[in-house]
């Protein structure tokens, strides 16, 4: 269908026409980063269910050598299984690389401003990670219902993910994806401004930084593991996020696309 | 008169210790069709770069549409600019840049879009990344009409077309300009095939405005003298000489002033055949496109 509209090319008609769409420009930048659907929405499905599937292969192959799915030794070793995180975590932090390095030049040639793009870059970061978060919780349900996929195999119910507990599920796997798309997209800002060298000094800053302050709390790190608390990683995931897009603006401003 | 769409004034832009633009002044006017023309790495898309917002000046002011296009959003999205390089994307195929430029655009056209697509042949089913060279000129040019953004820059959106595209090209552009008539300015080497569309030129050398003209203007302002060596020089002597080229005993002068009534009749006189002077020869005078012609001499 189509629809053709006149351009006068006069101020004032810019205005007229221009206002609504300035209203629409940040969330123009949020529905941007979604129309590749099949990479946003449909790869993290597929991703999932390959992991459940090699997760069920492993599971009867260790009971073909005599494993118990019924024991609890099988449980409280099968829910080490990190297979979820590890392959999210990658293709996650992708995403915000991508979401940045590739997307900024093009949404600037549309009219987006550096601050819209930075805002509705956040809020497409955040959007993703509330689908992984559905997405994950429904399997996660989905894998208790069925007595771990019917074999006693354990993806989703794993330590690192709450142990099954819906709600350090959905948590974790909020504040975790939000924060690695966030994260990913402050280095593709950082590759933008500074080109390929810029992402391997903050790489190296920041893995110096982590190593200066484990040494600095080292002797009182047994006492900090004893009394860790949920909320702290709470707190470090948002923190890391809203550090991470403070930092992504602030490298978009000054980066000049050529 | 209505304010200019885009005026520079002492536009300076810096790459470390490489000047890209030297204190540049233009002005280009609401409704026109400006050419922008240069040789590689004269400025032109540094200086579009900044008129559209996506770089800064190191010194002097740009205003669009009345404005800093700087992080301003309503000018921002009066302007479309699609550059000869443009990054789209990971794994972009053309529904995704059709489909993502509407969302942007209230002007959007999509039969044209459709039309155009067609007319290049676009694939549609091919990663925008794996495009050749003409595609990807050919998709800059749909996304950039298709916007009827008020303010539109092309740049050398020739590239790697054949000249049954590059038609194709100018006469889209002509026929959008007498229907939807906006600001174009679009960067180009190609100024014979393009001298017809143009209403100005801004003429960039190695950073600096070497001129910024209306089409009328430029008609009265520049005429080639030819014949032979020592009375082209006789000639000139008198009148203000922007080049002259030489082979062999032959000469041809260009001259920066129109000839009255007294110059043509001496022109006469000393056997020499004038002409108004085209484009390209003015460009190619003031050093902006490279001549194969034996000793060129810039005034």
């Amino acid at each position: 269908m189509s629809k053709t509209t006149t351009t006068t090319g006069t101020v004032t008609a810019t205005t007229a026409q221009g206002s609504q769409a300035s209203s629409n420009t940040l969330l123009g930048t949020l529905r941007l980063h979604f129309v590749k659907r099949d990479v946003m929405l449909a790869t993290p499905p597929f991703i999932l269910a390959l992991v459940v599937v090699v997760t069920i292969v492993i599971a009867l192959v260790v009971q073909r050598v005599g494993g118990d799915p019924s024991s609890a030794e099988w449980a409280e070793g099968s829910r080490n299984n990190g297979g979820v995180v590890w392959s999210l975590a990658g293709f996650v932090t992708y995403l915000g690389v991508q979401s940045v390095g590739t997307t900024f030049p093009f949404a600037l040639a549309l009219g987006v401003t550096r601050r819209n793009f930075t805002i509705g870059t956040l809020l497409a970061h955040l959007s993703q990670a509330v689908y992984l978060t559905v997405l994950g919780s429904a399997l996660l349900w989905l894998e208790k219902i069925t007595d771990h996929w019917f074999v006693g195999a354990y993806a989703f119910d794993s330590h690192i993910l709450g142990s099954g507990d819906p709600g350090v599920f959905a948590i974790t796997v909020l504040l975790g994806s939000w924060a690695l798309l966030s994260i990913g997209g402050a280095f593709g800002a950082v590759w933008v401004r500074f080109g390929k060298r810029g992402p391997l000094f903050v790489g190296i800053s920041v893995a110096l930084i982590l190593a200066l302050l484990l040494l600095i709390l080292a002797p009182s790190l047994g006492s900090i593991f004893r009394n860790f608390q949920m909320w702290w990683l709470v707190v470090l995931a948002i923190g890391a996020a809203i550090i991470s897009a403070i930092g992504e603006y602030g490298a978009l401003r000054s980066a000049s696309v050529r | 008169m209505t304010a200019p769409a885009i005026e520079g004034a002492e536009l300076t832009r810096q790459f470390g210790a490489m000047t890209a633009l030297n204190e540049v002044d233009i002005t280009v006017q609401q409704g026109s069709v400006c050419g922008l023309l240069g040789r590689n790495g004269a400025g032109k898309t540094t200086l579009m770069s900044l008129i559209t917002g996506q770089d800064r000046p190191t010194s002097g002011t740009i205003k669009v549409l009345g404005h800093n296009p700087y992080e301003h959003d309503r000018t921002v999205q009066a302007i479309s600019f699609i550059r000869d390089n443009q990054r789209y994307p990971d794994d972009f195929r053309l529904r995704h840049a059709l489909k993502a430029t509407r969302m942007f655009r209230p002007n959007w056209d999509e039969a044209l879009a459709e039309r155009l697509v067609e007319v290049f042949r676009l694939p549609a089913k091919t990663a925008i990344k794996k495009y050749s060279r003409g595609q990807i000129s050919s998709l800059a040019i749909v996304l950039g009409l298709a916007s009827r953004t008020p303010i539109t820059l092309l740049d050398e959106p020739y590239l790697g077309l054949d000249a049954t595209a590059r038609q194709t090209f100018y006469d889209v552009l002509i026929e959008e300009q007498m229907q939807h008539p906006r600001t174009f300015l679009i960067s180009t080497h190609l100024v014979a095939e393009m001298e017809n569309i143009f209403d100005s030129v801004i003429v960039l050398d190695r950073g600096s405005v070497v001129l910024n003209a209306t089409m009328d203007d430029l008609h009265g302002k520049f005429v080639q003298i030819s014949g032979l060596k020592a009375r082209v020089e006789e000639f000139a002597a008198a009148h203000r000489v922007v080049s002259t080229r030489t082979v062999g005993s032959l000469a041809t002068a260009l001259i920066h002033n129109n000839l009255d009534g007294d110059a043509r009749h001496r022109a006469t006189e000393l056997g020499l055949e004038w002409e108004r002077a085209d484009l390209q020869s003015v460009v190619s005078a003031l050093g902006s496109i490279p001549t194969a012609t034996e000793g060129a001499n810039n005034v």
